[in-house]
């Protein structure tokens, strides 16, 4: 006991507290009735496994708790885009008469073709 | 494929599909166009003339010829600016440049669902998050919301980009219950620019909307005026682009400021005198525009251009190409000049707006064969012209002072002047002063309209907007020559095929010019201005008076593209009254609602790499937002002792704890059973042996 309390002792598990309720403030934007359920059954948990892992500090433990006992998310994810229904964006044809009648004129090859016409 | 559900209702009530069937063409049309027609006409004729006097005088020479030639071609550049400013003052002088717009929200349930598209890239992904809230929040209130739905289109290629994009939208999603209402996607390969952002949009959720409207990552707009929008194209079916006229606001830097001035007191004149003549054949300028979705699919996408040039073949300034083919196609473009409510912000320092300025330069440029191109219209032919006339002035500018330095490479001794006898020299100085007149009396026309109208409270008052018109007017000048010197670069770098990079835009003004950035930048257009100083004051003399003005600005480029690049320096003239706008002295909801949200945002700073990696609820939201290693590091990170924290995430989690004690402060104290604070060992104890 003297050995938990020395190493991991006041200041250890007020950080512990601390980084739990920091954590499912900054999820939930505040803390509620259900949050503060999750806090007493994490901090709970914490102490009971520091029995078997004493060397463990006490915000690794509480917080493992804490993402244990985190009820998964049940919601279905939000869907980043809307179903898609494809549709065909085709350029119409554009003739350019002049540059035509100019390349045919002088038959001007300033740039060779890349093979892409 | 599906067919657009929309097309099929439009093609029942008789609108286009096919090219040529437009509908009857207003009477008052023709007229305006041909009153336009000849003032520029009678104003070009003016200046030619005198210009002929001149060099008649001296006989016709190659050089004369071609001075005469390209001056008359400057000339109805300025003159189609001064007619159009003109015919704006004319309109405005009988009513408000923006009367009021409607209000009844009784149709609100009859109108189409429209996606409201945001093309991002590498953006300050906060800011463009904070203007996507504004206007959802605004429309909410108005009770528009669920006639709206949100794209982001994110093209960014900086992966940390890409997560805080991802991250805000969750966030975002989250905090105003956006689900299923604003999304967002990624494009891996942004293929083809901005123009293939808006393009793969289309095909693959275009069809299912009947209305598009295109912002940039700087854009914001009212609920009234997005509800406007889509009113007006309900009311007219023939519209298939309707432009609104965007106010600069949230300058910082003397530089966006005085823009921010400029686009307000004078821009009404031009956007309406633009209206005046060109009416249902207007441009669409690539955002703040609404875009009858089923006509753009299926007429505007942008087609190659002939062969490989050295400008590319691709059209990178795809506004003008994309009404081009709207109206080709029978449909109208029309500019909405009397809407308020939509804003874009301005570069902040001289350097970005240059930048902006070459993305710009090359896309004009590449207008050239959609210019001559078979079955566009007349005026739209002249949008192309104008566009790629606007930046190839410079050279041409150039290439006039350089004939004139050659001209008179030899002439008389400066007591004599630049023309030998009087008359001449006076026709010459009556010339220079009929240009100078043109340039800078739309801006005294803009000046006595506000204050005729009673407007000029909206400026800071009306010595205020006077001094700052002054202002802006002598930075205009001494800037001149700079611009003429990167455009006429720009035209240059663009047909030698120097590609223009894509690059985002710095739109907030956070960092102000540095001396260093500005000696590098502007330090061979101040050697050029040294040089051409001392050449034409020691070979040509009398015509180093004529230069003077122009190697003035280019010798003071770096001191004050520095000074106007300084953020305190806005903000001083602003608490002096100093380049005020309406939009500032009454501002509207939706921009006040922006100011809070930036405020925030500069109190509590983008959510970064840390921030990103511990926010809980991005953790918990969506495996789609965050990869593997950003979740083990997000519970490492958790499950650490402070003391075994790097500092980095140290500090984000301070922030956080800093967030939780506020809450606490305002008294919201968390209290459960087994939470407790331990003062002392003695308590801790204690609460060990109770258990």
């Amino acid at each position: 006991m003297n050995q938990t309390i020395s190493s991991h002792g006041v200041r250890e598990w007020n950080e512990a507290q601390r980084r739990a309720e920091t954590y499912l403030r900054a999820l939930h934007g505040t803390i509620g009735p259900a949050d503060r359920t999750l806090l007493v059954d994490a901090l709970a948990k914490a102490r009971r496994l520091r029995g078997r892992e004493s060397s463990a500090h006490p915000v690794t433990l509480v917080m493992e708790s804490l993402f244990d006992l985190l009820p998964p998310e049940t919601a279905a994810p939000v869907a980043m885009t809307p179903p898609m229904q494809r549709v065909a964006m085709i350029p119409e044809k554009t003739e350019f008469p002049f540059h035509d009648a100019m390349r045919r004129l002088f038959n001007l090859k300033l740039f060779p073709s890349a093979g892409v016409q | 494929m599906n067919e657009f559900p929309s097309s099929a209702g439009e093609r029942a009530i008789g609108f286009p599909g096919v090219v040529g069937q437009v509908g009857p063409v207003p009477q008052t049309r023709d007229q305006h166009r041909w009153a336009f027609t000849v003032l520029i006409g009678l104003l070009t004729l003016l200046a030619a003339t005198f210009e002929w006097g001149l060099f008649a005088a001296e006989g016709w020479t190659l050089l004369n010829l071609l001075l005469f030639g390209l001056f008359t071609l400057l000339f109805t550049y300025v003159a189609i600016g001064f007619a159009q400013a003109f015919f704006g003052f004319l309109i405005l002088s009988d009513r408000h440049p923006y009367p009021a717009t409607e209000a009844s929200n009784e149709d609100l349930p009859l109108l189409p669902l429209t996606a409201i598209v945001l093309p991002v890239y590498n953006e300050d992904v906060g800011a463009v998050f904070a203007r996507l809230q504004v206007m959802s929040d605004a429309l909410k209130s108005s009770g528009a919301l669920d006639h709206f739905h949100f794209f982001i289109l994110s093209d960014s290629t900086d992966q940390e980009k890409v997560f805080e994009e991802k991250l805000y939208w969750g966030r975002l999603v989250t905090e105003v219950d956006g689900a299923n209402r604003i999304f967002y996607r990624h494009r891996k390969l942004p293929l083809n620019r901005k123009s293939g952002n808006i393009a793969d949009f289309c095909r693959r959720w275009g069809n299912q909307y009947r209305y598009m409207i295109c912002l940039d990552a700087d854009s914001l707009m009212s609920a009234t005026t997005l509800v406007a929008l889509v009113r007006r194209m309900e009311d007219s079916h023939r519209i298939g682009i309707l432009q609104t006229v965007p106010q600069a606001i949230n300058g910082r830097t003397i530089w966006s400021r005085l823009q921010q001035f400029s686009m307000s007191l004078y821009g009404p004149l031009f956007a309406t005198g633009a209206n005046f003549w060109q009416q249902e054949e207007s441009n669409f300028w690539g955002h703040n525009a609404i875009i009858r979705l089923a006509p753009f699919i299926q007429h505007c996408a942008l087609p190659d251009l002939p062969r490989r040039s050295a400008i590319g073949r691709r059209p990178m300034s795809h506004d003008f190409v994309e009404a081009a083919l709207m109206r080709r196609a029978g449909w109208e473009v029309r500019l909405a000049d009397d809407l308020r409510g939509s804003y874009e912000e301005t570069p902040p320092t001289v350097i970005e707006h240059l930048k902006r300025d070459r993305r710009w330069c090359q896309g004009n440029l590449q207008h050239w064969p959609l210019a001559l191109a078979r079955g566009f219209r007349p005026v739209t032919r002249f949008h192309f012209l104008h566009g790629i006339f606007s930046f190839l002035a410079s050279p041409l500018l150039a290439l006039v002072l350089l004939l004139g330095f050659l001209k008179n490479l030899g002439t008389s001794p400066l007591s004599e002047g630049l023309y030998a006898d009087a008359a001449r020299a006076h026709i010459a100085i009556l010339l220079f002063g009929f240009t100078m007149l043109l340039l800078v009396l739309p801006k005294f026309l803009a000046l006595a309209l506000a204050l005729r109208r009673g407007r000029a409270h909206e400026f800071g008052g009306a010595w205020k907007m006077i001094a700052s018109a002054l202002l802006e007017m002598a930075v205009s000048i001494l800037l001149a020559p700079v611009f003429l010197y990167f455009h006429a670069k720009f035209v240059l770098f663009s047909l030698l095929g120097k590609n223009v990079e894509w690059h985002a835009q710095r739109r907030n003004s956070g960092d102000a010019l540095d001396w260093r950035e500005a000696g590098k930048v502007f330090g061979l257009p101040t050697l050029l201005g040294l040089a051409a100083g001392l050449v034409t004051w020691w070979l040509t003399p009398a015509y180093f008076f004529w230069l003077l003005p122009i190697v003035l600005g280019w010798l003071v480029v770096i001191p004050l593209t520095v000074c106007i690049a300084d953020p305190r320096g806005g903000l001083q003239l602003q608490k002096a009254g100093l380049f005020l706008v309406p939009d500032e002295v009454a501002p509207p909801t939706e921009v006040r609602a922006l100011r809070r949200a930036v405020g925030v945002r500069v109190r509590h700073p983008n959510i970064d790499l840390p921030a990103g990696v511990i926010d809980p609820v991005a953790y918990r939201q969506s495996t789609s937002l965050t990869t593997n290693e950003r979740f083990r590091l997000h519970r490492q990170v958790w499950t650490t002792p402070a003391t075994n924290l790097a500092p980095v995430w140290r500090q984000e989690l301070a922030r956080l704890e800093m967030r939780a004690v506020s809450h606490e402060v305002r008294g919201e104290i968390v209290a459960y059973p087994g939470r407790q604070r331990f003062r002392s060992r003695q308590d801790f104890e204690r609460a060990e042996a109770s258990e």
